[in-house]
């Protein structure tokens, strides 16, 4: 097979400077949306942005505050929740009530001086192909620009140095900030 | 306003009313907290100082009897504390009657409480009355908490200071979590972490800065965190209203699985379009 994976990390064709930022994103993609739209455009070699992972989770109501905090102390500058639109939860209202959870940690983490484009959350509109991929994008770019940002420093737990350093933000050799 | 805290605890003591009163009481090693039984007694009581009182008085309603009925000499804050206490189910077969002094505007300003504490002392705080909080003056910016956080010793005075903090297995001591013999603490999975577990029942006594060796603004943070629950649920803690964050969501019911009313199958309840 010569046809190149989606998740190389060579730039598709179209996307060109973008992609040489470093920018280190996590997805929870809900199993009844998103997830689908994920799987539709690697099948079907939709365009993406390789600068992210995914997480399949069975609902977006699994995925709990501490989870995210943790995935952003370990070193993701973004972290992105996609589950399904208002009143289409298979698991009964589950989306509303992570919907006001994690809306309450965005404001925790504006109040600390983190900047609010890091947690994402997309309710019901990422199942399509290139939905997912538009989804993708409207949440990775503002990270570039957020690439060198110094509140990395705050959320990986950084005290010690005065600037980010290299490309990450994490400095003094530590793998994670916890 | 004093004078008619004390009055009612001292009738409330002398009628049988309750099993003890819980307050400060001055003694010559200075303020101390005191479990009140004679009405004699509450004449060393103290009212002016604000101490949070809501944790201890948690303690001890634990080590009371089933029955028991307690009255509190407390601010505002520590009311509403028990309350929420009491939404959690913490003591079902137990009363407590709050007898609430006002904060003055010093001490007020101490917490940036938005509400100061009604003029006269009343069973039940109004809850009409609250304004809502007052967005504490953030220390600004990523780099100034960093200043402030990087002075966390990780004593969890914070933690065991808080009146709504009681999970037995809590996730500040879960090694996964929060590695143990890191410090400082990393500001995400320490501060941030327990300041949104307990936003929804946080009612800014001050108890964790209080009890901070550091001296980190921590009650600028969970201001934050009830200002959006205000701002964008209506909600403030201390009252018999749930919180928006806990399931189950509002129009759906209790237990028990939804289904179509027009559906032969088992299942009860109808099926809600929100």
């Amino acid at each position: 097979m010569t046809t190149p994976c989606a998740t190389s990390l060579t730039a598709p064709s179209g996307l060109a400077a973008p992609a040489a930022t470093p920018v280190r994103a996590l997805v929870f993609a809900c199993r009844w949306c998103a997830l689908l739209g994920a799987e539709r455009a690697g099948r079907e070699r939709t365009a993406l942005d390789p600068r992210f992972r995914v997480i399949p989770v069975s609902c977006a109501g699994a995925v709990s505050s501490d989870l995210i905090l943790r995935a952003f102390a370990d070193g993701f500058h973004g972290i992105a929740v996609m589950g399904c639109h208002g009143g289409g939860c298979r698991h009964n209202e589950a989306n509303r009530t992570a919907h006001h959870r994690l809306s309450m940690l965005g404001a925790g983490l504006e109040a600390l001086g983190i900047a609010p484009q890091r947690l994402f959350l997309s309710w019901g509109t990422a199942h399509e192909a290139h939905q997912f991929a538009g989804v993708l994008t409207e949440f990775l770019l503002p990270l570039e620009k957020l690439a060198h940002n110094a509140d990395l420093l705050l959320m990986h737990g950084n005290f010690h140095c005065a600037a980010t350093q290299g490309d990450t933000g994490i400095a003094c050799g530590k793998e994670s900030g916890r | 306003m004093n004078a008619s805290a004390i009055h009612t605890a001292r009738e409330m003591l002398e009628q049988g009313e309750v099993t003890a009163v819980f307050g400060l009481q001055r003694t010559s090693l200075g303020l101390l907290p005191h479990v009140f039984t004679q009405a004699e007694e509450l004449e060393s009581c103290d009212l002016g100082t604000k101490w949070p009182l809501a944790k201890t008085a948690w303690r001890l309603l634990r080590q009371l009897d089933p029955g028991a009925h307690l009255a509190v000499l407390c601010r505002t804050c520590d009311s509403r504390a028990l309350k929420e206490l009491e939404k959690m189910n913490q003591f079902p077969d137990k009363r407590v009657t709050c007898l609430i002094t006002p904060c003055d505007e010093g001490q007020a300003a101490l917490c940036r409480c938005a509400m100061p504490a009604p003029e006269s002392p009343a069973r039940e705080p109004d809850a009409a009355g609250f304004q809502g909080w007052a967005l504490a003056a953030a220390p600004g910016g990523s780099a100034a908490w960093r200043d402030h956080l990087q002075r966390c010793i990780k004593c969890y005075g914070c933690r065991n200071a808080c009146p709504v903090c009681i999970c037995p297995d809590c996730r500040l001591e879960d090694d996964a979590f929060v590695p143990a013999g890191k410090v400082p603490p990393a500001p995400l999975t320490w501060h941030l972490c327990r300041a949104t577990h307990v936003a929804d029942k946080c009612v800014g006594c001050g108890a964790c800065q209080e009890a901070c060796p550091s001296g980190i603004p921590l009650l600028a943070l969970h201001a934050a965190l009830a200002e959006h629950l205000r701002a964008v649920h209506g909600f403030t803690t201390g009252f018999a209203t749930p919180s928006p964050l806990q399931r189950p969501a509002p129009n759906q019911p209790q237990s028990g699985s939804l289904s179509a009313s027009w559906a032969n199958s088992v299942g009860s309840g109808t099926l809600e379009t929100s």
